[in-house]
């Protein structure tokens, strides 16, 4: 009898033991890494996210606060004690600022995707087309987000391989800006090599060739090396994939997208999938209900009057980008100056379908001006400057010598470009921004004593705080 | 057999003891006689076993002798085969043995085993009663005795006894284990009938630990006790609500008054950064999801009327056990079960109200009107030349904060303050809400079978308009005595709750309910002009560039939030009795709960900037958790000749949970009719699973030596499903001794001193309170767009970490309990000292890796403390008092953090808020120092200044005297862990009445009250609390030198995290006052009642505190990081409760 339950309890005790089996439980809904980066699918899938990274807040989301807020074309919201856009408006910009934040984490996020797929895709079997499109497009995209930093922060960290243990991250000090460079020029090149000139179907908004010479154009503009621009533009203009649509405004319907003029769109998506663009609810005036954009606005972003003056009479463009005010559900008029270029009418808050454009063939043609005009052509500049004024509604312009040709190509900029995300980098890769803010200092609200110190940001705290031996703080912050 | 029935009955009767009757008839004996008077070997018995035996001379004659030898055998047994043969039986009533002679008659029928008086002394006066409970219930199985004799009975089933005394003066003495004994002068009468008090100190004379119980005095760990009886009477919904202030090192705080919301626990203060800070649950030995460890939540769909005791294991020689789960405390649980004897049928009612404990003091109309007016008029003078205050609103350039209201809407007139309307919001979203709560529940059984069945209904109301919980809760507790060998036992408590949620905490953006009437203005009438529609501050918002704050009132009607919950908690174990030493126990217990939640957002409610009609939105999102648990333990226990007592236990346990949720989300619903998410458009839903399992082995021994040595041991092994392949498997071992040292010889000299124990303990606890898949790399979804349709994208959103494991905690505890005048006056007291090593941190990383966190097990944290707590009985007469007072200490400090010892800063939604250094406790409060308001530009131009300050503004510290006053002047400015947490509970009874009050409270600590950042920015378009009446307003008038200027651009870094914002969270509170009144029996026996207690009560009676907020308990982002911020929370109420408690 007793030992009956002695064999009982020995078998219920022995039957327990712990099986490895029972403790080792991999994720049921997620991804685990282990089981990713095997095949060309998981390479495209991993590529997919970090274009989807462009979406970001701190990469494209909230471009704007790093792109225009700073210069003279807009101000922000006024929000009481929330002074983070006022910091970059006005100039006195604190180092815990969180625009400043986001900039760097997502674009260093941004940058791990694209290494991880770099450092992982040699070892994976898959189609060696696919295999060298994908290496081409992560190219790109580590191009783009190094660019965007550099002209952010000035010198950053240069990093170009996968993390795998985070105590790695303790490495890195800033590289010079001319490295960064360097390696921005290499990946182009390389991307340029590797990227076919089109798409079709469902792979267009993935990075072109003409989007690599482009960004490259634009990388050597900002470098000065204005015959290095010259050549890269005018083959973007010599392939002919791309070209002006006749009416200004169709370039930013949302209908339209992925038209001729675009070389490289931030792809948006409306309809509840999370891809949608929050910029029409972003800029649409505060407490203006559905009067302007369905769901209201932040009322970010707002022009200023120096930038409605700036407008010459009869510019097609002005009634495309912006508004100065509207009528209210009562039928009142109320005075507000807004960004309207992105206006798909959401379904949702923050769920509209309009692309962001990063790269467009204006903006290709505008450059080649600026590259012909500091190489001494002014005159070989002037067609291409007024191909876009033509458009524009605008006469053309006379003979223009060097100087007069570099304002006329910055005022041009301005306009045609308005709200792309690109006064400020103008501003400053000109060497104008201190010069032009200075002057407008009383009117547009910001101090007057700018220095070299402004035209790159502070670097943020807390990256600061926790590295404190390796990154240190811009000059002036 | 019969006897040994007898021995059953008497062993259940005596509830509170437990198995206090089994365990002294389980103690072994060595004994050898050779023809001995019995009446000797009774006495070696006596003082072998430390038992007393009673019996008349005519049932044995002492002068028999008898033969006897044994050797390592139960008393059981020993005092069957001494009596049988001479045909006499016994009966055992606490630490007495009753002997009498076996009667032909006599069954096993339990009702049939009264005592006759004939089998005792010689007639000489009859003296008949009845003994009852509190309650008025009979009491079996109370010993009855003649003073200074070894005469006496024991009661019967219904309590009633009949004795025979000797003439003269006589004194019974009335004693029943978990009763205080009474005694009583017989004088001339003939009945004497007696009501015996529950003993609260006995009834915690078992504690329970793990996988186990043991005596209080044989305890060499710290454990903190609380029975029914201390929590009986209180309104809470929650058995940790009613803990609060009631034992020492155990801090519990109710930050959210919302119902349905569970208090936050902490046992000896932050052990933890990253993983739970709460103890582990533990119910009727089952422990609970390991999820459930942060804040209670899973003691919320208990009925604490269900609970017979909570015992609170602090130190790590009793959580050991526990293992990996261990490091926070454990609440062990037990809930009520049946008892032998006549079946009890008790209806148990409260009802009450429950209204706002407090209402902030915000602006009304007319001071609204005038403070805005300054700050646009400070905002346009300052930064256009040449204006004036009398400027119209057409000079005043739009878009820029510098207008405000004059009159463009009719009735808001900021010139005419006096022609306003005046809204109080608090008093539109506050009510006074009822509650109530039904109970029927009967118990009762036969020595083969007792039983506890329950059923409760509870509906409380919320304070804020509409919320609102109902919740039923049920409960069998069967056991069952199969055979002589095997027990089984089953629990099985259903419950469903359904709760009717508001949005109270949000931020009135997203329509949170108190942020939106605290911000909204005074001057906005609730309905637009129809009287009809909703209005909110957008109304006239755009045209002064103010904030679109929400409408409170809409916020609760037309937003649904329903969520019920049905919960399935249920065990069942088997005791098998292999030898009589060694048991073998089986349990298998389980808690399924599922939860339903239904959401749905009408087209009448404004919106953040926008009037209605506004789109419509619904979810739907369900949750499901299966748990189950399964142990299986072999208990050994054995005396060894009378001196040595060893009590072994060796087990082990497995653990899995099964968590899947789903969710859909809807809009564009035709209508606000149907609100099911079919009615809408589908726009998204998501579905979830994940899982966590623990597998483990444990082991315990005790020994006792002569009952003043005591040792206790154990061991756990446990394997982790959530820690890294490296690291799965953990041991914790512990070990604690004890010594009471009134058992010394040289100790009964002192009489004064009854009880006096030492003890010290030490041992190492695990926490692995984590994300499930924490030490695994995770891919997450970023998808893209091309071709204009959606494409997959998947990036890794967590870094791996194969060596991930548990926090250890290491524990030294050193206690002393010390009973004076018959512990008339008891007083413990214990030191400890915990140090948590390799914490689970999510380490913050450059992120220039593309990670800003990374899991590791970095950093050490300690806490030490002192706790200390007395329990008085002041007077014992006709009116009893009793106090027990509690204060415990604790000290937090964090001794290395990260890989260079890095600070970690958190924020909470608005940047950092906290910091935490080494050196310092957990989560200090991180931001400027206030020095004051600059006076006047001579005070602005003599000390640094933020670029854009004005005089008025706020003058923060320049903390590393460099000049300038940016990010590095930030510095610790306060932290939420109090210097002590006290509490005293007093409790009087006279004749039929009793009142209890209980008072409790923490000093030391800050809150960081963020709502100020609303409701104190100085802005000019939310509402204020009534401290900006002493704003600066001139040099002349510059307030009360902390309150900055109005403006409504603010200027000078005002609002940023500062001391300003800092307050103390000290506080008193009177948690609750209940008096009650027990109807005399006389008049409830006409009725056929046992009994009747009438009460009323008061939860929350009053506060004292500087704490600006609602409830100085509050925790926004509870979170050892982030503890005490205040982001607007869900207010405490005081509770009115009139109740009846009734037997029959």
């Amino acid at each position: 009898m007793k030992r009956r339950y002695i064999y009982l309890t020995a078998a219920v005790l022995s039957l327990s033991g712990c099986k490895e089996s029972f403790l080792a439980l991999a994720p049921i809904s997620s991804t685990s890494t282990a089981t990713f980066y095997k095949t060309g699918n998981d390479m495209v899938i991993a590529l997919n996210a970090t274009y989807g990274s462009l979406q970001s807040s701190g990469q494209y989301g909230s471009y704007y606060v790093v792109s225009e807020i700073p210069s003279d074309d807009t101000t922000p919201v006024l929000s009481g004690s929330v002074t983070d856009q006022d910091e970059f408006d006005k100039f006195y910009l604190r180092t815990t600022n969180p625009f400043l934040a986001t900039r760097w984490n997502d674009g260093y996020r941004g940058i791990y995707r694209a290494n991880a797929i770099l450092d992982r895709i040699a070892a994976v079997t898959m189609d060696e087309n696919l295999k060298k499109r994908v290496v081409g497009e992560t190219k790109f995209l580590r191009a783009l987000m190094y660019f965007n930093l550099v002209r952010v922060f000035g010198d950053v960290p240069l990093v170009l391989k996968e993390t795998t243990d985070p105590a790695e991250g303790y490495n890195y000090d800033r590289a010079a800006v001319a490295d960064v460079y360097a390696q921005i020029v290499k990946d182009l090149t390389e991307a340029e090599a590797s990227l076919p000139d089109r798409y079709t179907g469902a792979d267009v908004g993935r990075a072109t060739k003409g989007a690599a010479k482009s960004l490259l154009g634009k990388v050597y503009l900002t470098r000065k090396q204005y015959a290095e621009a010259a050549t890269k533009l005018k083959e973007v203009i010599d392939g002919a994939v791309y070209d002006l649509l006749p009416n200004y405004a169709d370039v930013f319907k949302a209908a339209n997208k992925n038209h001729k003029e675009s070389i490289f769109d931030i792809q948006y998506k409306k309809g509840s999938i999370g891809e949608g663009n929050g910029l029409p609810n972003t800029y649409a005036p505060e407490n203006s209900g559905n009067s302007v954009v369905q769901f209201g606005g932040g009322g970010n972003n707002r022009p200023t009057a120096d930038f409605v003056n700036a407008y010459e009479a009869g510019d097609l463009r002005q009634n495309a980008s912006m508004a100065t005010g509207y009528t209210n559900a009562q039928g009142v008029r109320v005075e507000y100056n807004y960004v309207r270029k992105y206006s798909d009418a959401p379904t949702v808050s923050g769920d509209s379908e309009d692309n962001f454009p990063v790269l467009r063939y204006a903006d290709v043609l505008l450059m080649y001006a600026e590259a012909l005009n500091e190489t001494a052509k002014p005159a070989e500049a002037l067609p291409y400057l007024n191909r876009i004024r033509q458009r524009a509604g605008l006469a053309a312009k006379g003979t223009l010598n060097q100087a007069e040709m570099r304002l006329a190509i910055e005022q041009e900029r301005r306009m045609e470009l308005a709200f792309e995300g690109h006064r400020w980098f103008d501003l400053v890769r000109t060497g104008r921004a201190i010069s032009v803010l200075t002057a407008k200092a009383q009117a547009i609200g910001i101090k007057a004593s700018l220095t070299e110190n402004n035209l790159v940001f502070a670097v943020p705290q807390s990256q600061i705080d926790i590295n404190p031996s390796k990154i240190k703080q811009n000059p002036g912050y | 057999m019969t006897q040994l029935m007898v021995a059953v009955l008497f062993l259940s009767i005596s509830h509170a003891h437990k198995m206090h009757a089994q365990e002294l008839l389980n103690q072994r004996l060595t004994l050898s006689f050779e023809s001995a008077e019995i009446k000797k070997v009774l006495q070696r018995i006596e003082k072998t076993t430390n038992v007393q035996f009673m019996y008349s001379s005519n049932v044995i004659k002492s002068t028999r002798r008898v033969s006897l030898a044994v050797n390592n055998e139960r008393l059981a047994v020993v005092l069957e085969s001494l009596l049988t043969p001479m045909e006499v039986a016994y009966e055992v009533a606490g630490n007495r043995i009753l002997l009498k002679r076996v009667k032909a008659e006599k069954t096993a029928t339990p009702n049939q085993t009264s005592v006759h008086p004939n089998e005792f002394a010689p007639i000489d006066r009859q003296i008949i009663g009845k003994v009852i409970d509190e309650s008025g219930g009979g009491l079996p199985g109370v010993s009855v005795v003649v003073k200074g004799t070894a005469k006496g009975a024991i009661t019967d089933s219904d309590g009633k006894y009949n004795l025979s005394i000797p003439e003269g003066n006589v004194t019974l003495v009335y004693s029943f284990v978990g009763y205080e004994a009474q005694e009583v002068a017989v004088g001339t009468r003939t009945t004497v009938d007696v009501t015996l008090k529950v003993d609260v100190k006995a009834l915690s004379e078992v504690v329970v630990v793990g996988y186990g119980t043991q005596n209080r005095k044989d305890v060499t760990g710290s454990i903190a006790s609380i029975s029914a009886q201390d929590i009986k009477d209180m309104p809470v919904t929650n058995v940790a609500e009613g803990m609060a202030g009631k034992l020492p090192g155990v801090l519990i705080q109710q930050t959210t008054g919302a119902p349905g919301n569970s208090p936050s626990v902490k046992i000896r203060g932050f052990g933890s950064i990253s993983a739970g800070n709460g103890p582990l649950i533990v119910v009727d030995g089952q422990p609970l999801n390991s999820g459930d460890l942060t804040n209670g939540s899973g003691l919320n769909l208990m009925n604490p009327n269900d609970i017979e005791s909570v015992d609170v294991l602090k130190d790590a020689s009793a959580t050991a056990i526990f293992g990996s789960r261990g490091a926070n405390g454990v609440m062990m649980i037990t809930t009520k079960r049946g008892k032998v004897g006549r079946s009890r049928i008790n209806f148990d009612y409260y009802t009450g109200v429950q209204e706002i404990s407090k209402k902030m003091d915000m602006l009304n109309a007319q001071q609204f009107a005038e403070f805005s007016k300054e700050a646009s008029n400070n905002a346009y003078l300052e930064r256009v030349t040449g204006a004036q205050a009398s400027d119209p609103n057409s000079v005043r350039a739009a878009g820029n904060r510098y207008r405000y209201p004059r009159g463009e809407y009719p009735g808001i007139d900021f010139d005419n303050p006096a022609s306003l309307n005046s809204y109080d919001y608090q008093s539109l979203i506050f009510r006074q809400a009822p509650i109530s709560s039904y109970q029927l529940s009967g118990s009762g059984g036969t020595e083969k079978i007792q039983y506890m069945v329950s059923g409760n209904y509870l509906k409380q109301d919320g304070i804020i308009n509409t919320s609102g919980l109902k919740r039923y809760t049920f409960r069998s507790n069967i056991d069952a005595q199969l055979s002589p060998k095997l027990k089984i036992g089953m629990s099985v408590s259903p419950s469903f709750t359904t709760e009717r949620r508001v949005n109270s905490d949000g931020h009135w953006a997203s329509n949170g309910v108190i942020n939106a009437a605290l911000s909204q203005a005074p001057i906005i009438p609730i309905y637009q002009a129809d009287g009809v529609t909703y209005n909110s501050q957008a109304s006239i918002a755009g045209a002064y560039d103010w904030a679109g704050v929400t409408n409170p009132v809409a916020n609760i009607t037309e937003l649904d939030n329903t969520a019920t919950t049905l919960r399935l908690l249920g065990n069942t174990y088997a005791d098998l009795t292999i030898w009589k030493t060694l048991k073998y126990r089986a349990t298998f217990g389980a808690d399924l709960n599922y939860f339903r939640q239904n959401q749905f957002q009408t087209s009448a409610i404004p919106l953040n900037q926008l009037l209605p009609p506004n789109a419509n939105s619904g979810s739907s999102a369900t949750r499901q958790s299966i748990n189950w648990v399964t142990s299986h333990t072999l208990g050994y226990n054995v005396s060894l000749m009378a001196d040595h007592y060893l009590d072994a236990l060796v087990g082990f346990e497995s653990q899995k949970n099964d968590f899947e949720s789903n969710s859909v989300n809807a809009n564009r619903f035709p209508n606000d009719i149907v609100r099911t998410v079919n009615a809408g458009v589908i726009i998204g839903g998501s579905s979830l699973r994940d899982q966590w399992s623990l597998a483990s082995y444990f082991a315990r021994v005790g020994y006792t030596y002569k009952d003043r040595y005591l040792v206790n041991a154990s061991i756990r092994r446990d394997g982790s499903s959530r820690f890294g392949a490296n690291q799965r498997y953990g041991i914790f071992p512990s070990a604690s001794i004890g010594w009471r040292v009134t058992e010394e010889p040289f100790m009964k000299n002192i009489p004064t001193i009854s009880e006096m124990k030492l003890k010290v303990s030490y041992g190492l606890a695990g926490n692995n309170a984590f994300s499930n898949y924490g030490s695994i790399g995770i891919l997450g979804a970023d998808n893209y767009v091309f071709g204009n349709a959606l494409v997959n994208g998947l990036a890794t959103s967590t870094i791996g970490n194969d060596n991930l494991t548990w926090e250890k905690s290491r524990q030294t505890d050193i206690g002393l309990e010390l009973g004076l005048w018959k512990n008339r006056i008891f007083f413990t007291a214990d030191y400890y000292s915990r140090t948590t090593t390799d914490l689970l941190l999510s380490v913050q990383v450059p992120t220039l890796t593309g990670f800003s966190t990374a899991s590791r097990n970095i950093g050490k944290v300690e806490n030490k403390g002192m706790e200390f707590g007395l329990v008085t009985r002041n007077t014992t007469g006709n009116l009893k008092w009793m106090t027990d007072l509690n204060i415990s200490f604790n000290r937090n400090k964090v001794l290395a953090l990260g890989p260079t010892g890095d600070a970690i800063r958190s924020g909470t939604g608005v940047g950092e808020t906290n910091i935490t250094v080494i050196g310092k406790p957990l989560g200090n409060f991180y931001g400027y120092q206030q020095l004051g308001v600059f006076k006047d530009q001579a005070d602005l131009d003599s000390y640094p200044h933020d670029a854009t300050a004005r005089p008025g503004d706020v003058k923060f510290a320049d903390i590393n005297n460099d000049g300038k006053i940016n990010a590095d002047d930030r510095t610790i400015i306060g932290n939420n862990q109090p210097d002590f947490i006290y509490g005293m509970t007093n409790t009087l009874s006279f004749k039929g009445f009793d009142l209890g009050i209980t008072v409790q409270g923490i000093q030391g600590g800050q809150i960081l009250n963020l709502s100020r950042r609303f409701i104190e920015n100085l802005e000019g378009s939310q509402n204020q609390l009534s401290t900006v009446l002493n704003r600066w307003r001139s040099p002349q008038d510059p307030g009360n030198g902390v309150v900055p200027r109005a403006n409504q651009r603010t200027t000078g870094n005002n609002n940023a995290i500062s001391s300003r914002w800092v307050e103390s969270a000290s506080y008193f509170r009177v948690r609750n006052i209940t008096l009650g009144y027990n109807l005399p029996k006389a008049t409830l026996e006409r009725v056929k009642i046992q009994s009747l207690r009438l009460y009323g009560g008061i939860q929350n009676a009053f506060t004292s505190t500087k704490y600006l907020g609602f409830n100085p308990e509050v925790s926004g982002y509870e979170n050892a990081l982030t503890g005490g911020v205040d982001y607007g929370s869900y207010p405490l109420a005081r509770t009115y409760t009139i109740g009846l408690n009734i037997g029959f």
